[in-house]
């Protein structure tokens, strides 16, 4: 394999796993914006999401059900713990809130130890076929789901907050929480918007990446810190920063594992996360020191 | 129309205002004039649901309405422009006048635009830069959008806190006889200021607020005259 296509290997894979570090840091910069809250149990809004995929497919379920049902399922549970656990901690200051995602994300991990077990499960791609050849370099067909379902639901989003009513007043929530106030936009109301909206992406992108890695009670730990790298990469406030944040620490993992040693995958996020939090606290595409959009 | 009785705000330990009882008519312009830190914004916020009472009434008709949370508020037609505009400065003038509209939109979606229409038609500086982001807007044309945006509430009672601060006089001129034209159509607006003589100029009546206390009250014409009010209030600004 020429070097060529060795980078252009490691940069599609690095775009794949990009693709679902954007959702879960796009997941984190939404509750953020409307909340200020740093959610920690983002990453286990993935988990939920792949397990309960796999459950359903399990007993039977064909994909596209499987996959609308798991969305739901995760958005109600999240919609309960938003106003059971959040809600009732509102006049908590931001650290307390943000510990208490640290704590909710920890029970969620636990009941998924007890219900699923510690043994990873195994997800059937979405289709068959493949593998494909670009330049050199090879591409599952899931990879392309990825791919395909990350660009989707980033236009979404993006569709949603520039185009529709209620992302305009979710926009308003974080532009200027107390004039949406008067307005009579009702951040409480709000705040569950975001908190379903964002465990949506969080579960879709749990899916469509469970046929690539396995699915394990935990995997939310690692997705969650990572997500959170690339939302503080793109300057914990930014839409379209926490995008880029997303691709860039897929592909900058990809080629440091490739052409270093996988055994750095790891590390080298959170040394990203260091270099970002010491040079440039506002994010790299982020203004430095001002905190909203 | 609109009726405080005997309202008492406290922030944290401090009483910050102290037994205000006061009362706007229909189609009224009532000014509050006070010096910095007199509790304005405390009152008008207290109305508007920001700040909740510590004991005391407000009616509008007869309605009882505070303790309410201001999201709510807004829907029984009391709405607060803010001191300092707070637009929405990410946001597009025709988003920020949309949404003034929230709490009506799905139910009036039909007479939003003819309403946008309308305040475009009031404020004429603010026509033709519909797709322009607020933030990008001087100070007076930012708060003719946050006047604006308040009018999209449709409110039965707009509360109005310091409009002038911080624009040129040529400016604040502009926004008060927009004010005036706004109660020829039948608005009603409780207005704070600081600005007393402008204020007092295009306001039918008048309260004076003094460290939490109503010290005057009387009609705008006849305080605009008060040698005490003059002393205290006007003072040098009266001959600028
Ligand atoms: N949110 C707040 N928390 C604590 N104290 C406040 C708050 N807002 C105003 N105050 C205090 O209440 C007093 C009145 O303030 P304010 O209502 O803003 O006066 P004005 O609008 O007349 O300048 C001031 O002493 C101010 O420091
Ligand atoms: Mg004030």
């Amino acid at each position: 394999m020429s070097l060529a296509s060795e980078l252009l290997q490691y940069v599609l894979s690095g775009l794949t796993m990009g693709g679902i570090y954007a959702l879960v840091a796009l997941g984190f910069v939404i509750i953020h914006n409307v909340t200020g809250i740093i959610n920690f149990a983002q990453g286990e809004f993935v988990m939920l999401g792949a397990m309960f995929m796999v459950t359903l497919i399990g007993v039977g379920a064909p994909t596209p059900l499987a996959i609308i049902l798991s969305v739901i399922l995760v958005m109600i549970v999240v919609g309960i713990i938003e106003f059971g656990a959040i809600r009732s901690a509102k006049k908590a200051s931001p650290v307390t809130l943000v510990i208490i995602t640290i704590g909710l994300s920890t029970a969620i991990r636990g009941i998924a130890l007890l219900v699923w077990g510690t043994n990873p499960y195994k997800l059937a791609p979405f289709t068959k076929g493949g593998p494909y050849h670009i330049g050199g370099a090879t591409i599952v067909p899931q990879s392309l789901w990825v791919i395909g379902t990350t660009a989707v639901l980033l236009a979404l989003t993006l569709f949603m907050f520039e185009y529709t009513y209620w992302g305009k007043a979710l926009r308003a929530c974080m532009v200027n929480k107390f004039a949406a106030r008067l307005m009579g936009i009702s951040p409480s109301r709000m705040s569950l918007f975001a908190f379903v909206f964002s465990a949506a992406l969080g579960a879709l992108a749990g899916m469509v990446i469970a046929p690539i890695t396995y699915v394990t009670y935990d995997m939310g730990l690692m997705l969650g810190l990572k997500g959170f790298v690339a939302a503080v990469l793109g300057g914990l406030s930014s839409t379209p920063g926490a995008v880029i944040g997303g691709l860039a620490l897929g592909v900058i993992e990809s080629l440091g594992a490739g052409l270093l040693s996988s055994g750095y995958k790891d590390g080298i996020s959170f040394i990203i996360l260091l270099l970002v939090l010491f040079l440039k606290p506002g994010g790299i595409f982020g203004t430095s020191g001002t905190k909203r959009v | 129309m609109l009726k405080v009785v005997q309202l008492d705000t406290y922030h944290g330990r401090i009483r910050v205002l102290k037994n205000i009882s006061l009362h706007v008519e229909k189609g009224e312009i009532v000014t509050i004039v006070g010096a910095n830190g007199a509790g304005k914004s405390t009152l008008l916020g207290t109305i508007a649901g920001v700040y909740k009472p510590k004991s005391g009434r407000i009616f509008l008709g007869t309605k009882q309405t505070s303790c309410l949370p201001a999201e709510k508020v807004v829907k029984d037609g009391i709405i607060l422009v803010p001191e300092r505009r707070e637009v929405f400065d990410s946001l597009s003038v025709l988003d920020n006048l949309r949404l003034g509209a929230f709490h009506r939109y799905y139910t009036d979606k039909k007479t939003i635009e003819g309403d946008i229409e309308k305040i475009l038609a009031l404020f004429p500086p603010l026509a033709g830069r519909e797709k322009q982001l607020a933030g990008t807007l001087s100070g007076g044309e930012q708060q003719m959008l946050a006047i604006g945006r308040g009018l999209m509430a449709n409110p039965k009672v707009l509360l109005l806190d310091e409009p002038s601060l911080g624009l040129a006089p040529l400016v604040v001129k502009e926004i008060f006889e927009i004010l005036l034209s706004l109660r020829k159509q039948g608005t009603t607006i409780l207005m704070v200021e600081q600005n007393a003589k402008a204020a007092l100029k295009v306001a039918d009546r008048a309260y004076i607020l003094e460290r939490g206390v109503i010290s005057h009250a009387g009609m705008a014409r006849e305080l605009l005259q008060d040698s005490r009010v003059q002393s205290a209030y006007l003072g040098a600004r009266l001959h600028a």
